[in-house]
This record gives structure tokens, sequence and C-alpha cells, in this order.
């Protein structure tokens, strides 16, 4: 028998954790650089398009599928696949749902350490003694390990460390004592700091406080449009990619969340209020930070080499700061804590949700309690996390986040779709959609899942696949190509386990459905 | 901002506050469903199915 019996404590908690599991750092750091390398304001309308035809029925089929699975006690996927289904195999398929959480969060962890360290050295100062390389050469040098600009030994150790105590310790507390209640905190205080940042990064103008241009010409920039590009495909392909990953779906995740609902609770209105939720962070406060800030200090053509250069994640942690500074010292203070804690919140949202499944998993199949499960999570990745810290800078952390959080999610989410279209059927998913639903979900609905969304999320795999070709094929350090193989072999095991608590069910005359 | 920008970015900006809003408010105010009664044949949501294997 399942130790797990938890609950979410209200539905408010369990929209914001979901909000949270979708916000994150891409949120604020992938979105405007796609955008601006994507025809600009016309960006939004292949990207809108997508949320309806993807993104949007994605969601109804993850909670769907994950309330389906809990109303047996499931709560990760490779069971709550097998319980849609008699044939056999689709357990494996559900192994994505735990490896993918599993090794993002691996690196993600990582990446919101980073955030953790730099409220600290916004706090402290650190960053007001520096100039502009001075805090670029900061970030090469923590992740470098044993090079520091602060004289703090293996800083990004210890921050990483920390951050995943910090992650463990929620996790442990439970859905509605840990997540629940951070999401709630998060969540708002997220909002709040990015529509403080977005104002303040508009109203930038020229000749004040060192800035060359005004914040609203990032804007201008950013939205103007160019219609021909919404003709060319490899638009529509980043627009289809930018709402795959700022979703959070074909992960695993939202399955797991989902499964701790009960028979008849909504899941229409709740998937609607969640992703709408994102999109609102994405597009209303993710347009409105990075992009006119860095503008208001470097023109149009020095943020244009600099997104060239170092991308979103460069502009987040190596230039704000920096920009932050031209404030003045109490305003440089609360902008960097306002933009790495809206960062932090927007991680630890995300890593929380990637730790449920996990936990969940041990729960149902093993009969552990939640305490030693999220640590045993906490453990797993910090053995699999150690490599993307000590070889950052050998591309291991790109690696994981090509391999895991790119690939996979497509893959996985291409099969989930298949089978809850065509294997368990469209009749008994709508059926599922629409059960308990407090909204009436357009019946549209149901022939965008069974025909487009298979088509659109085929269309991004296959669209990736020249991508993978060279990925594959290139010429890397052999850390990378280790990576590689300890990536695979973690499927695998996980595989191997999933196959042996299958055939423990058996034994215990435990059925999955 | 020149007009076209204007455009896009306010009707983007506008629709998807709006929307986020609406369902979010809906959420706030929907009344809780009673759950004494699961009628649909499956079993309980807390706790995994369990038969005889035989």
């Amino acid at each position: 028998m399942s130790t797990n019996t938890e609950s979410w404590g209200s539905r408010v908690g369990l929209v914001l954790a979901m909000a949270g599991n979708a916000v994150g750092l891409g949120n604020f750091l992938r979105f405007p650089v796609q955008a601006i390398q994507n025809g600009g304001g016309s960006f939004i309308i292949p990207y809108l398009t997508c949320f309806l035809l993807m993104g949007l029925p994605l969601l109804f089929v993850e909670w769907s599928m994950g309330r389906f699975g809990g109303k047996y006690g499931h709560h990760s996927t490779p069971f709550i696949l097998d319980s849609m289904t008699k044939q056999n195999f689709w357990k494996y398929i559900g192994v994505f749902g735990l490896f993918t959480n599993l090794a993002v969060a691996a690196y993600y962890c990582y990446l919101e350490s980073w955030t953790v360290a730099y409220i600290y050295h916004s706090l402290v100062g650190t960053f007001s003694t520096l100039n502009q390389d001075g805090v670029a050469d900061f970030f090469s040098n923590y992740t470098t390990l044993n090079t520091t600009t602060t004289g703090i030994p293996y800083e990004a150790v210890i921050f990483w460390v920390l951050c995943l105590i910090l992650n463990t310790y929620i996790l442990s507390r439970g859905l509605s004592g840990g997540i629940e209640k951070v999401a709630k905190i998060g969540m708002p205080l997220l909002i709040l700091f990015g529509i403080i940042l977005a104002i303040r990064a508009v109203t930038l103008k020229t000749g004040s406080q060192g800035a060359i241009a005004n914040g609203t010409d990032g804007l201008n920039y950013l939205w103007t449009p160019d219609f021909k590009s919404i003709w060319t495909p490899s638009v529509w392909l980043a627009a289809a990619g930018q709402i795959f990953f700022t979703l959070s779906v074909g992960m695993g995740s939202i399955h797991c969340y989902a499964s701790y609902l009960r028979a008849k609770d909504d899941v229409a209105l709740n998937a609607m209020s969640a992703g709408w939720m994102n999109e609102f962070v994405e597009v209303v406060l993710g347009g409105a930070v990075v992009i006119p800030i860095t503008v208001g200090y470097f023109g149009i053509d020095g943020m244009i080499e600099l997104v060239n250069r170092a991308g979103g994640l460069g502009l987040g942690f190596r230039t704000l700061p920096y920009l932050f500074q031209q404030w003045g010292p109490v305003l440089s203070v609360l902008a960097g804590v306002f933009w790495f804690g809206l960062l932090f919140f927007a991680g630890i949202t995300s890593s929380l949700a990637m730790g449920t499944p996990i936990v969940g998993f041990l729960q149902d199949e093993f009969n552990w309690r939640r305490q030693p499960a999220a640590w045993a999570f906490g453990f797993m990745v910090l053995l699999l996390g150690l490599p993307t810290v000590i070889f950052f800078n050998q591309g291991v952390f790109d690696e994981y986040d090509y391999w895991v959080g790119t690939v996979s999610l497509v893959i996985f989410a291409l099969f989930e779709i298949i089978l809850f279209a065509w294997v368990f059927g469209i009749d008994k998913g709508w059926k599922e959609i629409n059960d308990g639903a407090d909204i009436k979900v357009p019946i549209i609905f149901k022939y965008i899942i069974k025909y487009i969304t298979p088509l659109l999320i085929g269309f991004v795999f296959i669209g990736s696949l020249p991508g993978i070709w060279a990925q594959i094929t290139g010429e890397y350090p052999w850390q990378v190509h280790a990576s590689r193989a300890l990536l695979l072999g973690i499927w695998i095991a996980i595989a191997l386990v999933v196959n042996y608590a299958y055939r423990k069910r058996l034994k215990e005359g435990r059925f999955t459905s | 901002m020149n007009t076209s920008a204007l455009i896009m970015y306010l009707v983007a900006n506008i629709t998807v506050t709006a929307i986020t809003i609406y369902f979010f408010f809906k959420v706030l105010n929907t009344p809780p469903k009673s759950h004494q009664v699961d009628d649909d044949g499956y079993p309980d949501a807390h706790g995994p199915k369990t038969f005889d294997a035989t």
C-alpha cells in the first residue's frame, strides 16, 4: 500500500503551483530574445497561434491524464500512462516523465543557485565596485569554480548545495505544507517584482542616469512587426518551440501535480488559468524588462550584439547587474534583489515541480515516506548535477539542457498526445477533459487535440532533426560525450526500476488499472 | 514607439492580461464541489487500486 495520501490544500494553491511550474527563467530570458530574432512584434501571431493549437491542448491532455492516473493511485507518468492502455510498453514511454524531471533538475538547480548568489552579491554591494567587464568576468569566474572575484572559494558549489538543501526541505514538507506555500508566496512576489522592474524599464529616459536611449525604444524594437516573417517556417518553428518549453509540457510534472486532484475536480478551468498566467508573465512582464533596459544603455545595435554574443542568459547575469548600478546605491540594490528574486521564484517553483514525480514514484512503488523520498531525490540531483557544475565551461550544462530540456520533451509530448487522442481514444479523452469542468471547453479543441496538435508537435520534432544531427556529429570535449553516456545510462536505469516496480506490483496483486 | 509597434504591443498585452485576469477570477469565484460521492466507478483518489491477483 502506498504511503502517498497527499492532496492540494486549496484550488488557488494548485493553480499558482501549476503556473509556477510553467513560469521559469526562460519567460524573462528566452522569450524576448526569440521575439527579436523572429520578426519582432509579429512573432506574437505565430506564438499565440501555437499556444492555442499546441500549448493549451497539451495542458488539457496532461492535466486530464494526471487526474485519470491519480484515480488509480499513480503519481508519476510510467504508471499513469500504463493505466490508460493495455499495451505494456507505454510505461517505458512514461520513463521520460521521471528521467526528464530528474535530469533537468540536475542542471536547473545549479542555474537557480546563481540567482541566490546574485541576490546575496546585490545585497552586499559586490557589483557596485565592478565595471562592465568586471561584472561579466564575475560570472565567468563564478562558473569556473577555482577562480573567484570575491575571495569566497568554491562559492558556486556552496550556493548550489544550499539551493539543493532548500529544494529538498520544501519537497519533504509535502504538497500543501511545502510546495503550495512557496507558490502562494513566490508567484505574487514574482509578479510584483516583474511589474516594478517593467515600469522602471519602460520609463528610462535618454540622458537620465547614464541612459543613451529611452526604454520605450527597446519596446519599439521588440514590438515593431515584420509581417513578412510570418510566412517563414523557421519563425513558426521558433514560436512552437517557445510555447513548448515555456509551459513545461512534455515533462511529466503537470501529470504529477494533477494526479493529486480528486476524481471530479475541474481540470479545464485550472489548466486555462495556469496556462494564461504563464503567458502573462512571459509576454507582458518578460517582454518589458531585459530588452528595454539593455537598449536604454547600449542602444539597439549594442543590444543586438549582446544578444547574439551572450544570449538571454548572458543579458540577465553578465549585463543587467552592471546596468542596475547606474540607478544609484539604493535603487541598484533593490533592482538586483527584485530581478534575481523574481528569477529565483521562477526557478524554485519549477524545480519543486520536477522533484514531485520522483518523490511520488518512490512513495507509490516502494512505500517510501515523503521525507526520505525527498532527500533521496536531493541526493540523486546532487550526484547527477555534479558534472554540470564541475564541467560547466566544457559544455556539459548545455548538453544536459539540449538533450533533456529540449529533445526529450518533444519526444514525450509526441507519444503522449498519440496515446491520449488515438490509443486511449479522443472520445474517452474528451470526456476526461470535461468531467467536472467549471468551463465549457469549445468542441473544436477535440479535433485540435486529435489532428492538429500531433501534427504540430511532429513539425517541431522534424524541424529539430537537423539540429539533433548537428549536435550528434559535432566536435566536443570528452566531458560532453561522457555526459551523453551518463544521461543514456540514467534513462536505462530508470526503465529497469520501472520494470522492477511493475513486476513487484504483479507479485503483490496490485494492477495498474 | 511607432504606430504599428504600439498597436501590436497594446493588443497583445491587453488581450493576454484580460484573459489571465478573467480565468483567475473565475478560479477564485467558482464554489468548491462536494466530494462526498465519487460515482464514476473509479477507486478513491488517494491510495492505489488493489486487486486480488488470483
